[in-house]
């Protein structure tokens, strides 16, 4: 991408005071989630696998990587579409890259790390709630919210890798079987918030973690060859595509430029 | 807190209901969901003439005469050694747990004073080792392809960077045959897609022809 464009992007989007630091949650927020995902794990694929990097000194360049977005992140104390959405990408290989390192190089069973992120998660909110008095993603005003914010998203994704491994080893029906399994599961936690009076904040956080492994098989399904069930684009051609994606609607975002404070 | 826990509970149903249904939905549409685990199990295949050799010389051992029961089965010995690469390809850990038995055996024979006692133990440890060459308990569910262990001692398959750094390694700076190169491609896509088992399939696959 060229410098102009990147300068378009990098616009706050004008907000009232008591500025949300973090998006409101639309169809575009979960599309490019999704899409993020994908990327993120295919980009620490590409390093630890293809460039053959290894595993550790990926974890060692992305958390280097990830630590320089967030203060980036945290510099701009304003939802800024393009720098928000770097650093989910990269909490998203960071994420990944711990469970993968528990489970490869420390051996801990991943219905160990399963249970463990589970009870990081809760942990996180119950401190949150404790300090702040609310979990609202839709005041995310000062330093201290942002960063439980972003740390219960860093154990979503873990959570979210652990449980994806979790099952297609459990299963065995590959990314297909899985990627049912995790959009009937979203589609079940819809129906609850938009039918049964489930939380918002409950939906939220739980759809946030299922999204995870659902983004990696839907990456899957397009980048493996079809004798094993994919579409066979190839990671490459995947990842420029979701890329295209993400930057195309956090323009969109950028341009628009609508605040919507309101539930 | 009430509305937590309701909250709590209507969450779980509702992530228990659709993995519940799935998890039946698959049971019913495959049964055998293992089936290609249970493909690649250990083992050495049809073993009946070795088997047959043991039980002769079980035969000839107990009569008292060692010179015969040796005889017999140094015809053992020499089809083992025959058929030892092809086996050892098939199966390291089960070719191991069988040639160490047939080892007791051949020394118990050919000792100066061959002993009842010990003759009688090795011939029956070769005989259990030969109808079960990979017991489960002795040496776990090790998997084997192409001779190269893909899976640790308790079954999960092998890390798939591992493997592809073994295979990085042996290439070296060569260019490898187009066969290897492929395997290699292979390896790296499923390792992409957090698929070890088929990954180490094609690591090992491809590990074992650079070895010869």
């Amino acid at each position: 991408m060229t410098d102009a464009t990147f300068a378009d992007f990098d616009r706050p989007v004008p907000q009232p005071a008591g500025v949300n630091r973090v998006p409101e949650v639309t169809p575009g927020f979960w599309l490019i989630k999704l899409m993020a995902v994908t990327m993120g794990e295919t980009a620490a694929d590409f390093l630890a696998v293809n460039l053959g990097l290894g595993l550790g000194a990926t974890t060692v360049l992305m958390t280097a990587v990830l630590v320089a977005a967030m203060l980036w992140q945290f510099r701009q104390k304003a939802y800024v579409p393009a720098v928000y959405w770097i650093a989910v990408i990269l909490i998203s290989v960071v994420g990944t890259l711990i469970t993968d390192n528990m489970t490869d190089a420390l051996g801990i069973p991943l219905i160990t790390s399963t249970i463990g992120f589970t009870l990081a998660l809760a942990a996180t909110f119950a401190v949150w709630f404790a300090v702040e008095r609310t979990l609202s993603i839709h005041e995310v005003f000062t330093f201290r919210r942002e960063a439980f914010y972003w740390l219960a998203i860093l154990f979503t994704f873990a959570l979210g890798t652990a449980v994806g491994d979790l099952v297609s080893e459990a299963f065995g029906v590959g990314f297909a079987g899985t990627g049912v399994l995790f959009g009937l599961i979203i589609a079940s936690l819809a129906l609850g918030y938009f039918a049964l009076g489930l939380g918002g904040m409950w939906a939220f956080w739980l759809c946030y973690i299922f999204t995870r492994p659902l983004g990696a098989s839907f990456g899957d399904f397009l980048a493996q060859p079809a004798e094993f069930g994919g579409l066979g684009l190839g990671t490459i051609v995947t990842s420029l595509a979701f890329l295209a994606v993400i930057a195309g609607t956090v323009m969109l975002m950028t341009s628009r430029a609508a605040p919507d404070l309101a539930e | 807190m009430n509305s937590t826990l309701r909250n709590l509970a209507l969450s779980a149903t509702l992530i228990a209901v659709p993995a519940a249904g799935f998890a039946l939905a698959e049971m019913m549409i495959s049964p055998a969901v293992h089936g290609t685990a249970a493909a690649r199990s250990p083992g050495l295949g049809d073993l009946s003439a070795y088997t047959s050799i043991v039980n002769d010389t079980q035969t000839i051992a107990a009569t008292g005469d060692f010179a015969a029961a040796e005889h017999r089965i140094t015809d053992l010995e020499t089809l083992w050694d025959q058929n030892a690469s092809a086996l050892r390809q098939v199966d390291r850990a089960a070719w191991n747990t069988v040639d160490a038995a047939a080892d007791e055996t051949f020394s118990a024979l050919r000792a100066g004073l061959p002993d009842q006692a010990t003759v009688d133990a090795a011939l029956s440890a070769l005989s259990t080792a030969l109808d079960a060459p990979v017991p489960a308990a002795a040496t776990g569910p090790v998997q084997y392809v192409s001779g190269i262990a893909v899976t640790d001692e308790s079954g999960r398959a092998i890390p798939c960077e591992d493997l592809i750094g073994q295979l990085r390694t042996a290439i070296g700076s060569t260019t490898p045959v187009a066969a290897v190169a492929d395997l290699q491609a292979k390896a790296l896509e499923r390792c992409n897609a957090d698929d070890d088992a088929h990954a180490d399939a094609f690591s090992a696959q491809a590990l074992a022809l650079l070895n010869g």
